[in-house]
């Protein structure tokens, strides 16, 4: 029963772990960015939450965090033109290592305004204990916390609306075919520059829902930036880097094994539990180094 | 009516590709542009399209004009939108869309037709594509991929259809048959089209007029029939000519210059 226990709460922490490796799978995969920032989009987005519902604009704690997490995704569209206009725009068609270099100083700019504005104390969502009861939920003989039921209800309307966003509308298409050939997407009326946008547009609030979830979980600090690149970065890898249904598959294995091999472990070495994810990592690309559902590119002789 | 005039582009930052060229393409007709490998021909049709802009090149003087717009120097995406759409050289299909996904990318532009008819329209003239639309554009034959990638072009249903190299790399069986399918688009829906090509018999055989270009400008042009009777054009381009083949080595360079200008 608690290995029981182990495998969900491993699925449901394993489904925002997957939230983040879409942010930055798309990124990679639309603009062949690898983007460093992601875990300071995480944090950016909890402060951001913090401070939109703490305005208390609705009396009743849960739809008061809801409308929080709205009303900063909308903001954090604002962010996402911006990135995109000042900060990549200038760079394309100049090499990947400035393009990295910047999406590092991107990272650090959101880290630092948050500690300008909201500086290092602990913060934790207002409500946090109506909203996430510190007694976990049940369902049968299983206990998990509140937050991952957030976590899963989140990741499925995200990724859930995303695939359907990706692989059945226009739209979606038109991405990959930007992701595909960019010059040729551009000769049928496909604008570069606006599916860049979007993109960022997307990853950004995927990144702020993460944001909900890991802020929640361990208060609303720097560290929070960290753990959200420690683990974006494996699962996305995992995964294959250019695939978002293996971003979340890439999710869900790191979840899963961290929470029921890395806690055996951690009994026998202690801290081994935050390793776990690269040790995974390591192996899954020692076997399949485009990742379990990267792309291994078609080419024709 | 597509006019260029005394269109000079300069690639990044001065290095002078086509020096000075004009024509006139008439609405609905078909127009080749010949020429040997660097001549110019695909950068005429990219200057175009504005697909140059993301080549660090430019229009650096004279104009382009569409239906009495000027559209040197804009976007790709603006001068698709206008209804010009570029189709590469290499047949660029986007390999890892089905086929449908593939020619509905190419409506993103025009989203206001309805993609089941659109998707009808193309497969109408390529019934091929119709057996393979689950299957990945990148595993096509590379017969079917320049089907794909025409047809991805006529989905938005163009005025012009810029098309660079159509027979690069097919068999001649397979040349025969996408440039009878761009002649019958061209009859039954009026599509203009700009063909660059170095198969010249194939070019000329559907096209009305052309322009032969060699080092970025144009050496000679008119009519189909008078350039295939023309006897330079029969010597250098067709490997016929009165005398029969001529040894190309007895052919001073100034001289085969001299004798285009003339």
């Amino acid at each position: 029963m608690v290995l029981l226990e182990m495998i969900v709460m491993g699925l449901a922490a394993g489904t925002i772990y997957g939230v983040m490796a879409l942010s930055f799978v798309l990124i990679y995969r639309v603009g062949k960015i690898v983007n460093i920032a992601v875990g300071d989009m995480v944090l950016l987005g909890a402060y951001l939450i913090f401070a939109f519902s703490g305005l208390g604009l609705v009396e009743d704690p849960v739809i008061n965090l809801i409308l929080g997490l709205i009303l900063a995704s909308i903001f954090g569209l604002v962010i996402a033109v911006g990135t995109e206009r000042f900060l990549m725009r200038p760079l394309y068609g100049q090499s990947i290592l400035s393009l990295i270099m910047m999406t590092v100083a991107l990272g650090m700019i959101l880290r630092g305004a948050t500690i300008v504005k909201w500086g290092t104390v602990l913060r934790v969502f207002p409500g946090q204990h109506e909203v996430f009861p510190p007694i976990p939920f049940t369902i049968g003989p299983i206990e998990i916390p509140y937050v991952y039921l957030w976590s899963i209800t989140g990741a499925f309307l995200i990724f859930g609306s995303f695939l359907y966003l990706f692989r059945k509308t226009l739209f979606g298409f038109a991405m990959r075919a930007v992701s595909l050939d960019p010059e040729a997407a551009a000769t049928h009326g496909i604008s570069i520059k606006k599916i860049y946008t979007y993109t960022w547009m997307i990853a950004y609030v995927a990144a702020f829902l993460a944001g909900l979830v890991l802020g929640a979980i361990n208060g609303i600090t720097v560290i929070v930036s960290y753990l959200g690149l420690a683990r974006a970065l494996p699962a996305a890898l995992i995964g294959g880097l250019d695939s978002p249904g293996g971003a979340m598959l890439g999710g869900l294995l790191l979840g899963l094994i961290e929470h029921t091999v890395g806690t055996f472990l951690n009994a026998y070495i202690p801290g081994i539990r935050a390793i776990i994810p690269y040790i995974v990592l390591l192996v899954v690309l020692i076997v399949k180094p485009y990742g379990l559902f990267g792309t291994v590119r078609i080419e024709r002789v | 009516m597509l006019i260029l005039n005394n269109v000079e582009v300069t690639f990044d930052p001065f290095i002078l590709v086509v020096k000075g060229v004009s024509m006139e393409v008439p609405e609905g007709s078909i127009v080749a542009i010949l020429g040997a490998n660097g001549a110019g021909k695909s950068t005429i049709l990219k200057a175009i399209s504005g697909v140059i802009r993301m080549e660090r090149g430019r229009v650096s003087h004279g104009f382009i004009q569409f239906n009495g717009k000027r559209i040197e120097n804009l976007p790709p995406e603006e001068v698709a939108k206008l209804g010009i759409i570029y189709v590469h050289e290499g047949r660029s299909v986007f390999e890892e869309l089905t086929v449908e996904e593939d020619l509905l990318a190419g409506l993103y532009g025009r989203r206001s037709l309805d993609p089941k008819d659109a998707l009808e329209f193309v497969y109408n003239y390529f019934p091929q594509l119709k057996r393979k639309r689950k299957l990945k554009s990148g595993l096509l034959s590379g017969g079917e991929q320049q089907m794909l990638v025409i047809g991805r072009a006529l989905i938005s249903k163009p005025d012009v259809l810029l098309l660079d190299e159509p027979s690069l790399g097919l068999a001649p069986k397979v040349v025969t048959e996408v440039f009878r399918t761009i002649k019958q688009i061209n009859e039954s829906e009026g599509l203009t089209v700009v063909l660059a090509e170095q198969n010249v018999r194939k070019a000329l055989e559907i096209a009305e007029y052309g322009y032969v270009i060699e080092g970025g400008r144009v050496v000679l042009h008119g009519t189909a029939e008078k350039l295939i009777r023309n006897p330079d054009v029969q010597n250098y381009y067709l490997g016929i000519g009165e005398a029969g083949r001529i040894s190309y080595q007895d052919v001073k360079s100034y001289k085969r210059r001299k004798r285009w200008i003339s």
